[in-house]
């Protein structure tokens, strides 16, 4: 039975046990040690002094190899800093657009360290360093070489210049590390989607940030042509309209792929540390705005797919409407009783109200949680933003829902929801490549959505999104003209102008959302700064650049 | 050692020391083949990983000189007449049905 632990007899009866084994292993070495002595006596009696000079060979020799295995064991030529450090380091993936042309990848290169405690001559190596590397400051080298930690960075990534002076100086105690380094060869203009790694190559932002070390490379939904346009374009009308920021988003309905994705301000991905916080945002995925007049869309497709309405019927709009003590009034209204298709024509605030006061809370409520407003959009980009809702749903969020104002939505949600009201169907949104179509689900009836790309159509053709349509392309359009919302009150002077356009209306393949953030007015929009003088025209621009390279667009040209 | 050669030595003894000895040294010679082999495998290896960073610095090399913001500046600067493609280019290669002929105006 085994004894408890803590049972001092057992424990005084284990000593006793442990005292004999030794006193009797003693014993027997004692009776064995003159039987041995004799032994090696009678050997080197009988040994002659060549047997003897053999010996002491052999002996020299395995005091050698032991010495040389001791060392081997306890000496590190590469210091604990290092190893540490070096585990740290990664290789970041290898990023390509659609078609196989490289966003991102790593070029070979050095960095030199050194391993102070076997420089010799510090005040040499000092100054052999300063010479080699001129940017170093030498107050720097000389306080990081008298450390007692052994490994230090010298100088991180090289140049092959750099490398061959250095290599020709023979620096004692300094070495050479292989490392890779990432290299950006469109420079910005990808650098909010793929994002930026850090020195030792761990994203930060972006596609790169939290993949797997075991991914290699990671084929994007991207396509660096669309992107290129999109950019200049983006930056053409920013410029012109003196904007403080914009963004553009394409999107390819069936697949759910992103295919361009530009947010400006941006940054360089080369020395982001460089730029301003607010440039390294990226407006598509985490910013969430009032978008204005385009979540009309989303109105009007509640009325008819819950039958609360038909194009048809005729609202009032001579007076404004009064709820509690707010008025809701339309921008540069006719009057009149209008159908339900002229209002979305004209964009009519008033009509917009009625339909949604009509349908109730619940049901705008139960509506836009359907199309995927309320939560979070779920991207290989980590930086989705949650939309914001309004607090308490009242009948005044009620009527200004319908207008878009009263609830923040990100750039991406807005893309979705479109194409899902202008198919019917729900897709999810990718940055990745995708062969396949993406897994739909119906959200809304097929009659709806014919109805939204046809009113869409109709407004690129004589609403105010008529800058937006391109001669023989197929384009519908809805602009949004939303007033910025600072320190609690609305601007009335400073606007976020936003287009979303769908090509071929007939068959949607493609959502396009061009936003552009407080631009100027100028002789050109006669003195407007709406959505319609600024961010149609540019959605207009970019839908004819961007056509022509696109696989599907409208047939019925000419 | 000297019952080694001693005439009286067990035959079947003297057959497994050789046997023994045979096993050793081809067993060192196997050795030496296999490190052998394991050094070209990294020699291999080695040769691979950097043709491997070679390409890759190609690749790069092959993006910067094909960035569309450098093509449009050499566009601008050696081809200032190539203009982007418009729908009129496009509906050359549409069926004729679908083409609308231009209505000429008849100057009285």
């Amino acid at each position: 039975m085994k004894q408890p632990w803590f049972d001092i007899t057992y424990l005084r009866n284990t000593k006793a046990r442990f005292i004999c084994a030794k006193h009797q292993a003693l014993s027997a070495f004692k009776a064995c040690l003159p039987m041995v002595t004799s032994s090696a006596l009678k050997l080197l009696s009988v040994m002659t002094k060549r047997h003897i000079l053999f010996a002491c060979f052999f002996f020299t020799l395995l005091a050698l190899l032991a010495s040389k295995m001791v060392f081997l064991a306890s000496h590190r030529p590469c210091s604990k800093g290092l190893q540490a450090l070096l585990r740290k380091t990664v290789t970041p993936p290898i990023f390509t657009d659609r078609h196989g042309r490289l966003l991102a990848g790593n070029a070979r290169t050095y960095s030199v360290y050194a391993h102070t405690k076997s420089i010799k001559n510090p005040r040499h190596t000092v100054a052999s360093l300063c010479k080699l590397f001129p940017d170093l400051k030498k107050t720097v080298i000389e306080k990081n070489l008298t450390k007692n930690g052994g490994f230090v960075w010298i100088k991180r990534h090289i140049t092959p210049r750099q490398r061959r002076a250095f290599l020709k100086a023979g620096l004692r105690g300094c070495f050479l590390q292989k490392e890779v380094r990432r290299v950006y060869p469109h420079k910005n203009l990808f650098c909010h989607a793929i994002g930026m790694t850090d020195i030792d190559g761990h994203g930060l932002s972006g596609l790169s940030y939290g993949l797997d070390k075991k991914i290699t490379h990671v084929t994007t939904s991207l396509d660096l042509s669309l992107q290129h346009i999109a950019y200049c374009e983006l930056k053409k009308y920013i410029d012109h309209f003196n904007a403080k920021a914009g963004n553009v988003l394409l999107v390819h309905i069936p697949t759910g792929e992103i295919r361009a994705m530009v947010s400006l301000p941006d940054f360089n991905p080369y020395h982001p540390h460089k730029t301003p916080a607010h440039h390294l945002f990226n407006r598509n995925l985490s910013g969430v705005y009032e978008f204005g007049s385009v979540m009309k869309i989303h109105n009007v497709a509640m009325g008819l797919e819950q039958g609360v309405t038909s194009l048809n019927q005729s609202f009032d709009t001579t007076h404004p409407l009064r709820l509690g003590h707010f008025r809701v009034s339309d921008f540069r209204g006719k009057g009149g009783y209008v159908t339900l298709h002229d209002a979305f024509v004209r964009s009519s605030n008033i009509v917009n109200a009625r339909v949604a006061m009509a349908a109730g809370v619940n049901l705008q409520k139960a509506f836009f949680k359907k199309i995927g407003l309320f939560e979070r959009i779920m991207l290989e980009a980590p930086e989705t933003a949650s939309p914001l809702l309004p607090k308490t749903w009242s009948e005044t969020t009620l009527a200004t829902l319908s207008y878009g104002y009263g609830m923040a939505l990100t750039p991406l949600h807005l893309a979705q929801s479109v194409a899902t009201l202008s198919t019917g169907f729900f897709r999810p949104l990718t940055l990745y490549k995708r062969n396949k179509p993406a897994p739909a689900k119906r959200m809304i009836s097929k009659r709806t959505a014919s109805i939204i790309c046809n009113l869409l159509q109709k407004c690129a053709s004589q609403g105010n999104a008529r800058k937006a349509s391109v001669s023989g392309y197929d384009v519908g359009s809805k602009t949004g003209t939303a007033n910025l919302l600072h320190a609690g009150t609305y601007q009335k002077r400073n606007n976020r102008v936003t287009c979303v356009s769908i090509f071929p209306t007939q068959k949607p393949q493609y959502v396009l959302l061009a936003t552009l953030d407080s631009p100027q007015p100028c002789a050109e929009t006669f003195g407007f700064a709406t959505a319609g003088w600024i961010a149609a025209p540019l959605a207009g621009a970019l839908v004819k650049r961007l056509a022509p390279l696109l696989k599907k667009y409208t047939s019925n040209a000419g | 050692m000297h019952f080694l050669f001693s005439p009286r030595m067990n035959p079947l003894f003297a057959l497994s020391v050789s046997v023994a000895v045979l096993c050793l040294i081809s067993v060192m010679y196997v050795k030496y083949q296999a490190d052998m082999l394991h050094r070209a495998v990294q020699t291999l290896q080695r040769k691979k990983n950097m043709l491997t960073e070679n390409m890759m610095l190609l690749d790069l090399e092959w993006a910067f000189l094909n960035a569309p913001e450098r093509l449009e500046r050499l566009q601008k600067e050696l081809l200032p007449n190539l203009q982007p493609v418009t729908l009129t280019q496009m509906i050359r290669a549409l069926p004729p049905e679908l083409v609308q002929k231009p209505s000429v105006k008849k100057r009285k």
